[in-house]
């Protein structure tokens, strides 16, 4: 069995690899340059007005501290298939579970030294700490997550153990932490004692392959809908959610056969997470930017970029049903389903176009430059949805 | 004539799984299609419902194709298929909507008709779930439903037995009965053998590509004397006699 988890550890570090040259394309990695350059620049400025005795760094501290918990999970690269096809050797699953541990804690602890390390200078600036008491909120971090990991091993044998004990004690671990470290650290040394000696009973319990497998599709989903923000990923398949609020937005659409694909592509985008949660996630980036940023010409630029790059990410959408057989079954035109599909873009951009013009009227406190944006945005929305995205779709389809 | 298919050859990529293959389905009647795994079932209903173009030869459904009037074809045909395809967005109220909406019905009548299908396969109460809450069979029951609630003059069905409970396969049946004496025709496509030799009117044996033969109970035990009785030996015989 721990051949089996190499085997797939293989797999899917392969996988991974090839999902990070997209994400670490060229463009990608100047942008984070800038981007970590301007906010270390920004950080050691904040650092050099700050010193001890203030009220709120530790609290900072134990909100930072506390959310790192919450980065990366028992990784157990378990397949939904496996309920099937495992369950005769069902018994031996602790072998392949403690082989999936060891890798889910070494890949645990990256974040929680990468983030100790970028709070390292905020923590000797303004609290009165020695090494010692540094090296003991590190240690607590990693014994958290090691415990927080094996609370999610043992959900798999026994339901007991949940998460809500979990971040209990994670908040009163930290928080002992922020006033006397080594004593937060104890703290989370014996919870961690206390989560991973609950594996010796394993052995004779049964196993929950349900949770198993739900948490590992949720984590892989995370990932996958991560690196989809860069490229397209084929496994990735959002969640619906009934959303009965919005049906405002799609009950106006008449019954009528001309309507079959503005019906379809309406409720989809309603309700299907994985396009309008891209639009909903470029839409909110940008408008954090142009909110940050100021100037004149750079609100207008970032605007005009965004539109084109939700608009772009929007094609493939066109296609979401050309897997269903129905769609060539019903007896509707095939013209209707671009013209259809155009108006629920253009709705779609405009929605973006306006939000931007606010933000960059809030960001540069200029009528002028949140007007221009205005006009521009709904020009390129007009144009990217009448023009550029019918002879995109036309291609694909010829 | 309901349906004619005329010397079609046809299949998935440049290598023909259909050989040169004809028969009909005419008004009022069920034809069951009958063939082992591979032996070209699907790919024969693909061919009628549009999903693949013929290499040669035409299908014709009420005298219309596809090549010359593709929405009067479309219009012609309701379909099921084999595992049940529904739009993970839509709730079950919101696939009969689709199904009114697609096929132009009218909305008051296509929901009476609806609400008496819903009933009989017991979904009247689950008009809110999406296709994730449904099991195989329930999906499968959607599928009926959606189906004939329209008033398609051709039913297309794809092994419609495996995976329905009994009391829901003999709704199933009744359905068919219905239809049929309203002058509709129905190709289905099952394993089933008892079942389609006591209810199907004719039956068109396909195997590997090609039809064996086509006909009705007796024509076949007429032409094969010596391979039993039931359907069930007659194409075991035959199937069998093929592979040797």
């Amino acid at each position: 069995m721990k051949d089996l988890f190499k085997q797939r550890m293989t797999r899917h570090l392969a996988e991974m690899t090839k999902y990070l040259k997209y994400v670490f394309n060229d463009f990608f990695v100047i942008a984070l340059l800038f981007l970590i350059g301007g906010l270390g620049l920004s950080y050691s400025n904040l650092l050099k007005q700050l010193h001890q005795g203030l009220w709120w760094p530790g609290i900072v501290i134990f909100a930072v501290t506390l959310i790192a918990q919450g980065f990366s999970h028992l990784a157990t690269l378990i397949e939904p298939a496996d309920r099937v096809f495992l369950i005769p050797r069902e018994a031996e699953m602790v072998d392949y579970l403690k082989s999936a541990r060891r890798y889910s804690v070494w890949m645990a602890l990256i974040p929680q030294i990468v983030i100790w390390f970028v709070l390292l200078p905020f923590m000797r600036v303004t609290m009165n700490w020695n090494v010692i008491d540094l090296l003991g909120v590190l240690l607590a971090m990693i014994f958290l997550k090691g415990a927080g990991i094996d609370t999610a091993l043992n959900q798999a044998y026994d339901h007991r153990s949940t998460n809500r004990v979990k971040w209990l004690v994670n908040v009163v671990a930290l928080a002992t932490a922020i006033i006397a470290p080594s004593l937060g650290m104890m703290i989370s040394a014996v919870y961690l004692v206390r989560q991973s000696i609950q594996k010796r009973h394993f052995a004779n319990k049964s196993l929950d392959w349900r949770y198993l497998i739900e948490i590992e599709d949720a984590r892989m989903l995370a990932v996958y809908k991560f690196f989809n923000l860069f490229t397209d990923v084929p496994n990735i398949q959002a969640t619906n959610k009934r959303r009965r609020y919005l049906d405002f937005l799609v009950n106006r659409i008449k019954s009528t056969p001309q309507n079959v694909y503005l019906s379809l592509y309406g409720r989809s985008i309603v309700r299907n997470g994985e396009y309008s949660g891209l639009h909903l996630r470029l839409t909110l980036i940008g408008a954090i930017l142009l909110v940050g940023v100021g100037g004149t010409y750079l609100p207008i630029l970032i605007g005009l970029l965004f539109i084109y790059l939700i608009g772009f990410q929007l094609i493939p959408f066109y296609f979401h049903f050309s897997g269903n057989v129905f769609t060539h079954i019903y007896p509707v035109d095939q013209q209707l389903q671009i013209a259809s599909f155009r108006r629920v873009i253009s709705v779609m951009l405009t929605i973006s176009a306006v939000i931007f013009a606010i933000t960059a009227l809030i960001g540069s406190r200029s009528i002028m430059v949140g007007g221009l944006s205005l006009l521009l945005n709904l020009i390129e929305s007009w144009l990217l949805t009448n023009r550029f995205i019918t002879t995109k779709i036309k291609q694909k389809l010829n | 004539m309901s349906l004619d298919v005329k010397n079609v050859v046809g299949g998935y990529s440049q290598v023909p799984v259909l050989k040169d293959i004809s028969f009909d389905v005419h008004d009022g009647e069920l034809v069951g299609l009958i063939g082992l795994n591979g032996a070209g079932k699907s790919t024969t209903i693909n061919h009628i419902i549009g999903l693949l173009t013929p290499f040669s030869g035409s299908i014709e459904i009420n005298g219309f194709q596809i090549a010359t009037n593709n929405k009067e074809y479309k219009k012609q045909i309701a379909y099921i298929p084999e595992i049940p395809v529904l739009y993970t967005e839509l709730t079950l109220r919101e696939h009969i909507e689709m199904t009114i909406m697609a096929y132009g019905l009218d909305h008051e009548q296509a929901w009476t008709k609806a609400h008496a299908l819903l009933k009989t396969f017991r979904l009247d109460n689950k008009l809110e779930w999406f296709p994730v809450d449904f099991s195989k069979g329930m999906k499968q029951k959607v599928m009926i439903v959606c189906a004939f609630m329209t008033n398609a003059q051709l039913f297309v069905i794809d092994e419609p037995f495996l995976g329905l409970d009994p009391l829901a396969v003999n709704d199933l049946l009744d359905l068919i009965n219905d239809r049929k004496k309203q002058g509709a025709s129905i190709l289905m496509s099952t394993h089933v053998l008892d079942t389609a030799e006591r209810f199907c009117d004719r039956f068109v044996l396909i195997n590997d590509g090609k039809i064996k033969i086509e006909g009705d109970l007796a024509e076949i035990k007429g032409a094969f004397p010596n391979a039993g009785d039931s359907l069930n030996n007659i194409y075991l015989a035959l199937a069998k006699g093929e592979a040797q």
